[in-house]
């Protein structure tokens, strides 16, 4: 492999690891948010639960979307210098807006959040977590206004030291970045709608706190039914603002094949939810219904996945469409650096994946009893740990 | 519009150094700080999140505002900065994990990635302002192993205020003192004008820091009071002293001399201050690092289109402030039982 066909998968590796935790990241602090909402006014004990069962799943699941995006804003400066040095007004903006407006107030308040459970007035903790959720879409936006000029370049004037902003307005409504925004935030219902719902069906099956699981079953359920249509139609709407050369990557065809597929699926197991959720003995009693619920969890992230892939191989051999070439872009350095870099953190994200996993599966499998997250009395009794 | 750009950038650049600096430091020296592990990352826990995102937004200050500040510093120490990010990439993993599961197995694992993400990071920092000195990376990443490690051990005597965390703070200052400085001096040889006054200051900060973390009133204090002597009381806070201090004051004052009392209090409030001194002097120190940086890059103009950024982020900072500030004023108590990670 090329020095820069590395450094493109060391980026894909990032960005992709990045984008499947962050999917449902965006989603899950959704539902979170509006589960606390109900616990705060007028919900029960099974509520503060849920908030605490859910709660726990999506801090787990946000520490990989931490460490994979770190790397993500550093591979800019460490591998593709030649898009801050060509275009630092264009892209560099919607970035720096990203980690000040977004990202610096979402880790803020999501740190407030998980330690001051037991500290903060209640109605402040769920400001808490609806914060950190609009946050979390406010950086969804910003960095889709970078990704959408890379594929549709606009609002930019070329200068002789690169490209400058010449109408800040086309650059922050880019329909490039918009439509995006539009199928991401679907996906994001899409996949923490399954995977709420499947792991719901999951502890249904086996008779766990039918009440907690009921509702969540249900929660997750109207989530994917919210995100389907969506996701289809901003999908679509956003074919004209791609540069979609299929057959630029010989697997570009089958990603898409493979993302509509899934989609078909999902949205076959929605038309059955939608006729049977009104009847909530009926959606309880459906075994066959609930397995199919369970076996439905990965799909999202198959179709993210598939799309994302769809979507930035189009470009190519372009970083920025039509602009800079990827390969003018690319740090010049050695083979044998690249290949380390890459090899280093392809281990090291294989196994966060699996440990991440892992987790979520046993925390999911515990129940809210399990949850550490919000439990007010930790044991404080020593580790048997020998201290040098 | 230049000065502000510049001075936001520096802004974000050394708080991340004076507020990270800190939960850092402690995580270098997890296995020093007691028995209890739980209970020493407790003290950085609520903090390390907000911390670490300072560095995040300098990252992204430093790509819209200064491209060619940023083209200069990864282009000089490129390979530095890999290790940084894959080390807080370890060192953030072992935080979220280490409490996830029971068992020795997987504690030591993410105990070993923490202390070893930790030193990682503070060595890279090292090597990466090393090579911007103009050579002797690695001499560098011992002055900033010094004083990260300084500032984390001095964060810990204030949120744990253990004796443990103080014989190790004491421990630390000789070390930053005595191998920290000689390696800064000998990292910054190409422009001594420079190098040598910044290294006299720290010389003396570190003195300041080592006369501070001396034996609150001395050994006769430590074998009256035994292992509350450490002496870190809010008086006149409603949730102040942990219950050992109580238990001990309870004590003295079933003593029922007023005398003993007082003289208690008196080395209470010294202790008090004696560890606002240290935490000021490590602080100071610290700020060390990011001063050198930023006095070995070139000097440039900010880029055509930084007013964009700055109009919309220069309103917002107040903000963003307010929101650090709630967490740091949450937090302020003494740790007492272990926390979520």
């Amino acid at each position: 492999m090329s020095t820069l066909a590395l450094a493109r998968s060391l980026f894909a590796l990032t960005a992709g690891t990045h984008f499947l935790f962050v999917a449902l990241t965006l989603g899950l602090a959704t539902l979170v948010a509006i589960i606390q909402t109900r616990a705060v006014f007028g919900g029960g004990a099974v509520h503060v639960r849920m908030v605490r069962f859910w709660g726990q799943l999506y801090v787990i699941n946000y520490a990989v979307g931490i460490v994979t995006g770190l790397l993500m804003e550093f591979q800019f400066g460490l591998a593709w210098p030649g898009l801050a040095d060509q275009a630092p007004g264009v892209f560099g903006t919607p970035l720096a807006l990203e980690t000040l407006v977004a990202f610096f107030v979402e880790a803020t308040f999501l740190g407030l959040w998980i330690f001051g459970w037991d500290r903060i007035n209640r109605h402040a903790h769920l400001a808490l977590i609806w914060i950190v959720t609009l946050t979390a879409y406010a950086s969804a936006y910003f960095i889709l206004v970078a990704n959408g000029f890379l594929n549709h370049p606009v609002g930019y004037v070329r200068t002789g030291g690169g490209l400058r902003v010449d109408s800040a307005g086309a650059l922050f409504t880019n329909p490039a970045a918009l439509l995006p925004l539009a199928h991401v935030v679907s996906g994001a219902f899409l996949t923490a709608g399954f995977f709420m719902a499947g792991m719901s069906a999951w502890h249904l099956l086996r008779s766990h706190e039918p009440e907690l699981y009921r509702r969540s079953l249900r929660i997750g359920l109207i989530a994917v039914l919210l995100g389907i249509l969506p996701s289809a139609a901003s999908g679509g709407l956003q074919f004209p603002y791609a540069p979609h050369a299929t057959g630029v990557h010989p697997l570009s065809g089958l990603a898409a094949e493979t993302m509509m597929a899934a989609w078909a699926w999902m949205f076959a197991v929605a038309l059955i939810a939608l006729v049977k959720l009104p009847f909530t003995g009926w959606l309880l009693r459906g075994r066959i219904f609930l397995r199919v619920v369970t076996a439905t969890l990965p799909l999202p992230y198959v179709a993210m996945l598939a799309g994302w892939f769809y979507r930035e191989t189009g470009r190519q051999p372009w970083l920025i469409y039509g602009v800079l070439r990827t390969e003018d872009a690319v740090r010049p350095i050695g083979h044998g650096a690249m290949l380390a870099a890459f090899t280093g953190v392809a281990v090291l994200f294989a196994a966060l994946v699996v440990v991440n996993i892992a987790l979520l599966r046993r925390y999911a499998r515990l129940g809210p009893d399990g949850a550490a997250l919000g439990r007010s009395e930790l044991p404080a009794r020593p580790e048997p740990v020998p201290s040098f | 519009m230049d000065t502000f750009a510049f001075s936001l950038l520096g802004f974000f650049v050394v708080g991340y150094f004076l507020l990270a600096g800190a939960d850092i430091g402690v995580g270098m020296l997890l296995p020093f700080l007691g028995h209890d592990r739980r209970l020493t990352l407790a003290a950085i826990a609520p903090f390390f999140l907000g911390n670490e995102v300072w560095l995040v937004a300098s990252a992204g200050l430093l790509t819209a505002l200064f491209p060619a500040l940023e083209a200069d510093l990864f282009g000089r120490a490129w390979g530095a900065l890999i290790v940084l990010v894959a080390a807080w990439i370890l060192r953030d993993t072992g935080l979220w994990l280490r409490g996830r599961q029971e068992g020795r197995t997987w504690r030591r694992v993410w105990d070993g990635a923490i202390v070893a993400g930790s030193w990682g990071v503070a060595a890279s920092w090292g090597v990466t302002i090393g090579v911007l000195m103009g050579g002797g990376g690695l001499l560098f990443a011992g002055t900033t192993c010094g004083l990260f490690a300084l500032h984390g051990a001095v964060f810990a005597v204030v949120r744990l205020g253990t004796d443990a965390a103080r014989a190790v703070a004491r421990w630390v200052v000789r070390a930053a003192l005595l191998a920290g400085v000689p390696c800064a001096v000998g990292a910054g040889t190409d422009d001594l004008g420079r190098t040598a006054p910044i290294a006299a200051a720290l010389a003396a900060v570190l003195v300041g820091a080592w006369i501070a973390l001396a034996r609150p009133g001395g050994a006769e204090g430590r074998a009256r009071d035994g292992s509350a002597g450490d002496g870190w009381e809010r008086t006149g806070s409603a949730r102040d002293g942990s219950a050992r201090d109580r238990s001990a004051r309870d004590r003295s004052a079933r003593d029922g001399s007023a005398r003993d009392r007082s003289a208690r209090d008196g080395r209470e409030r010294n202790g008090w201050a004696r560890n606002g001194w240290a935490l000021a002097a490590s602080t100071l120190a610290i700020t060390v690092v990011p001063l050198l940086g930023g006095l070995n890059l070139p000097h440039v103009s900010p880029a055509d289109d930084a007013t964009l950024t700055l109009t919309v982020i220069g309103p917002l900072v107040p903000v963003l402030l307010a929101a650090q500030a709630w967490v740091w004023w949450l937090f302020r108590d003494r740790v007492e039982r272990p926390s979520y990670l």
